[in-house]
């Protein structure tokens, strides 16, 4: 017993002692282009998603460890999870000591420009020119990561972590479930009747075809929970999706939740509550259960790759499982009889394109050095695609002069992404990427079918740019607690704890509480940002 | 005649501070590192409560920042969550006191009149095992137990042609949530000082009552609840200082948008607003107010306890 136990500790050693390190040179880059490998740089950042893979850990990940060689400057990380992330940056920034090189800025609105005049980050505009940061400024030819870049004063202090070209595909929409459809014989619902119709269906008859007809929940939630249920207003006039916001023809901003329009949304709603085609928890709790489950008929603003995660849970109770976006519901009574033009069909982009910003501090004792290495791994095309796509011979192969991601990653049980992060890739830090690896590890599966039926409606956000102190100031003590009102009102309207009766005084209070003075910066920012 | 002698008054030696600090030294260097870690770590960062008051800059530090004065309390009292977050911190912590009090010192009195060890015993420790479990965990059986699609409470209820209720989501049914778990949690744990005071008990007191012919119940009454009176007091009053620190963490952990209206309290608006907006100085103000009422409280507390049934703290 014992013997085999020092046999297995034996074994598990030598392989972690033949490990491959992952030298760059193996893989055909250039080494040390910044440093000499003797320099370092501290990283404060969240921890990888991967939940089994830390940035962290003593060996480091393939992908870090080959950005790591090529940059030759070793990186100590500083990892906390996400969601203590902002608690713990802030505690540290408030006491303005110990802070590491590079830093993701806490992910509150107005953040950057705080600690940047509080002087805790490192002015990057000084050091920002053709020699020294040559991939910053090419990156800068894109006005819109300008934009989301620069500070109301013109200099730059962070650098987003920005999905663009992702999120310039990334449907976040609806989903039901194909298969239940085709089990009770409906078709795919175009309008908002039909679609109450499927939903009323599920409830009532076994659509999971379990023999027991009570225990399907026709439609549950994702992202901002029963709350998100507001990315139906798409059927009543306005844009479909994520965004709260939106700007009208003559560029004036509006606050979409407080349109007269969504209080028919919610008397609809308020109905399809009570005959019991919502899931009733307003948080997040459970449905995880529910999809594994085999019991949830559809999700409110689901990304595209948690479509296939979602599947897969669902896929060991039923391997007929499949979950596809409903179109962008029509409703003729909003448009005087006749049908939603397609032209004012629009679906709202998942997020503004970036998660967040990081920013060189002024405790950095090499300044420099901090700046060349955010320029190189945010800045450079082949930084992004190593982080991206990986490596080559290891998780991509070259077919035909074309990109393809090897079956370790696309046929992967724990999804694509995860797998990739398991080794270091699709990190959660300062990068940028075009779209094109989204895209490639789902060839052929369903999300290249959603692109070709959504790709056409998808809409820009309204911007949040970085605000000046005032605007920050405005912000920080009007936007909190109105958020808190708006969101415990929608709940209360569609579980009928808050009367529609109440919609005027609703308004007047969201008013009170500093719609007005929130919608003038927001206006700014506009104004500001169709200036770039 | 008599001689009356007249002593003199005993008149205490002058000492000096000096001596006793040199004829105690070894006391009060025992109590040294007591001193310096309440100090350090309770006593120091109560400077960092004047950012309460001033327009807090980090780069400008706590003497540094412009001095606003009552400006956080105003905006605070003109808050529209500040009735709620005031109330519903009230609530739920005197709802808590109410019934969970009482019921440590309930099953203290019940099970010291067992007669088998054994059970005792074996009673005693699964009554106190909920306390060794963290909230999160606790919080999360709650969610699993009270889930409206898969609980078994909600199967229980529908079951008997009831229909399911979204426990979590009701704002209505989060109070007695919170109070029960946490009675479940920590009777056991809280009724351990009340044995220990049962224990200290003079048995020739009981015997006493038993030649005068006491039963059980009397012996109860009369005799086991008047002596650990003050152990029951003392532990209120001491409660009643943690009054407006109700469960933040529990709190954080259940509730959502839909149980704000009877979940939000003062401590989980300052985790919104102070820390996770950073606005620090107004969650300071907030918190300092929290602060001044919890002292009103206890000192309340102490001078009724001491009015009325001579027992006090200080």
């Amino acid at each position: 017993m014992k013997k085999s136990l020092v046999a297995v500790l034996v074994t598990l050693l030598c392989c972690a002692l033949i490990l491959p390190v992952g030298f760059a040179e193996e893989y055909g880059y250039d080494t040390n282009i910044i440093g000499d490998g003797t320099q370092e740089l501290s990283l404060m950042t969240y921890q990888n998603w991967d939940s089994a893979a830390y940035y962290d850990s003593t060996d480091g990940l393939l992908i870090e460890n080959v950005l790591e060689k090529i940059t030759g400057v070793k990186i100590n990380w500083e990892c906390i999870s996400s969601d203590d992330f902002d608690t713990v940056a802030q505690t540290r920034l408030a006491a303005g000591m110990n802070l590491a090189d590079i830093m993701r800025v806490p992910t509150v609105t107005g953040s950057v420009t705080k600690y940047a005049n509080e002087g805790l980050l490192l002015n990057l505009s000084d050091y920002i020119n053709e020699e020294t940061t040559p991939n910053i400024l090419k990156r800068f030819e894109n006005p819109y990561i300008e934009a989301i870049s620069t500070a109301p004063d013109g200099n730059v202090y962070a650098l987003p972590y920005a999905e663009i070209g992702t999120n310039d595909i990334m449907i976040n929409w609806v989903d039901i479930r194909q298969d239940w459809l085709d089990r009770l014989g409906l078709s795919m619902p175009t309008t908002l009747e039909e679609y109450h119709n499927v939903l009323l269906a599920f409830k009532n008859e076994d659509a999971n075809g379990n023999g027991d007809p009570n225990d399907e929940i026709p439609l549950g939630y994702q992202n901002n929970q029963m709350f998100g249920l507001y990315c139906l207003k798409g059927c009543f006039g306005m844009t479909y999706g994520t965004d709260m916001w939106s700007v009208d023809s003559e560029g004036k901003v509006h606050l979409d939740l407080v349109d007269p329009r969504m209080k028919d949304l919610y008397t609809m709603l308020h109905d399809w509550y009570d005959e019991g085609l919502l899931y009733t928890e307003a948080d997040n709790s459970g449905y995880n259960d529910l999809l594994s489950q085999n019991r949830l008929g559809g999700q409110t603003l689901l990304a595209l790759d948690n479509v296939m995660t979602n599947q897969g849970l669902a896929y060991d109770l039923d391997n007929n499982a499949k979950y596809v976006y409903i179109p962008l519901l029509d409703n003729a009574g909003y448009y005087n009889g006749t049908s939603v033009p397609e032209e004012a069909k629009q679906l709202d982009k998942r997020s503004n394109g970036y998660w967040g910003y990081f920013a060189v501090t002024t405790d950095c004792k090499d300044p420099e050095l901090a700046v060349r290495w955010m320029d190189y791994v945010w800045g450079s095309q082949e930084s992004e695609d190593l982080r991206y796509w990986g490596l080559e011979g290891v998780t991509y192969d070259v077919v035909n002069g074309e990109k393809v991601f090897r079956d370790s990653i696309t046929k992967s049980e724990k999804g694509s992404i995860s797998e990739m992060r398991a080794l270091g890739g699709w990190p959660n830090f300062v990068g940028y990427e075009n779209g094109d690896a989204f895209l490639a590890m789902f060839k052929g599966a369903y999300p290249e079918q959603a692109e070709a039926e959504f790709k056409h409606y998808l809409r820009d956000q309204v911007p949040v740019l970085m605000g000046t102190d005032e605007e920050n100031e405005i912000y920080t003590t009007y936007y909190n607690d109105l958020e808190t009102y708006i969101k415990e009102s929608t709940i209360g309207f569609i579980t009928g704890t808050k009367s529609l009766d109440d919609w005027d005084a609703y308004v007047t209070t969201c008013n009170d509480m500093g719609l007005q003075q929130i919608l003038s910066v927001r206006q700014a920012w506009w104004d500001r940002y169709t200036q770039f | 005649m008599v001689n009356k002698i007249i002593t003199a008054p005993i008149l205490p030696r002058k000492r000096s501070f000096y001596t006793d600090l040199i004829r105690d030294k070894y006391l009060l260097l025992m109590v040294l590192p007591t001193v310096i870690i309440f100090l350090v770590y309770n006593y120091l960062p109560m400077i960092w409560n004047l950012i309460a008051f001033e327009n807090y800059s980090i780069r400008k530090g706590i003497f540094g920042s412009a001095w606003i004065g009552l400006e956080n309390f105003e905006k605070f009292f003109s808050s529209p969550y500040c009735g709620r977050v005031i109330r519903n911190t009230f609530v739920i912590s005197f709802t808590d006191l109410l019934l969970g009090w009482p019921v440590p010192i309930a099953f203290a009195l019940l099970l010291s009149e067992i007669k088998s060890m054994r059970v005792k015993r074996v009673v005693q420790t699964c009554s106190y095992l909920p306390h060794f479990i963290s909230v999160v965990v606790v919080v999360g059986m709650m969610h699993i137990f009270f889930s409206s699609t898969s609980g078994v409470v909600n199967k229980l209820i529908v079951n008997m042609g009831g229909e399911a209720i979204p426990f979590f989501s009701t704002a209505s049914c989060f109070l007695w949530l919170y109070v029960f778990s946490g009675i479940w949690q920590n009777f056991g744990w809280d009724s351990i000082i009340y044995f220990s005071a049962i224990s200290a008990i003079d048995p020739q007191i009981y015997e006493a009552a038993i030649v005068d012919g006491a039963g059980r119940w009397q012996k109860m009454f009369k005799i086991t609840l008047p002596s650990i009176a003050p152990t029951i007091f003392t532990l209120l009053i001491l409660r009643i200082g943690w009054l407006m620190s109700v469960g933040f963490e529990k709190i954080i952990l259940m509730y959502n948008e839909a149980t704000y209206a009877t979940a939000d309290v003062i401590s989980t608006y300052v985790y919104r607003v102070g820390l996770l907006n950073a606005d620090f100085s107004y969650g300071t103000a907030i918190g300092l107010f929290n602060s001044l009422i919890s002292l009103v409280l206890i000192f309340g507390a102490n001078y009724l306890s001491r009015k009325l049934t001579d027992t006090s703290v200080f």
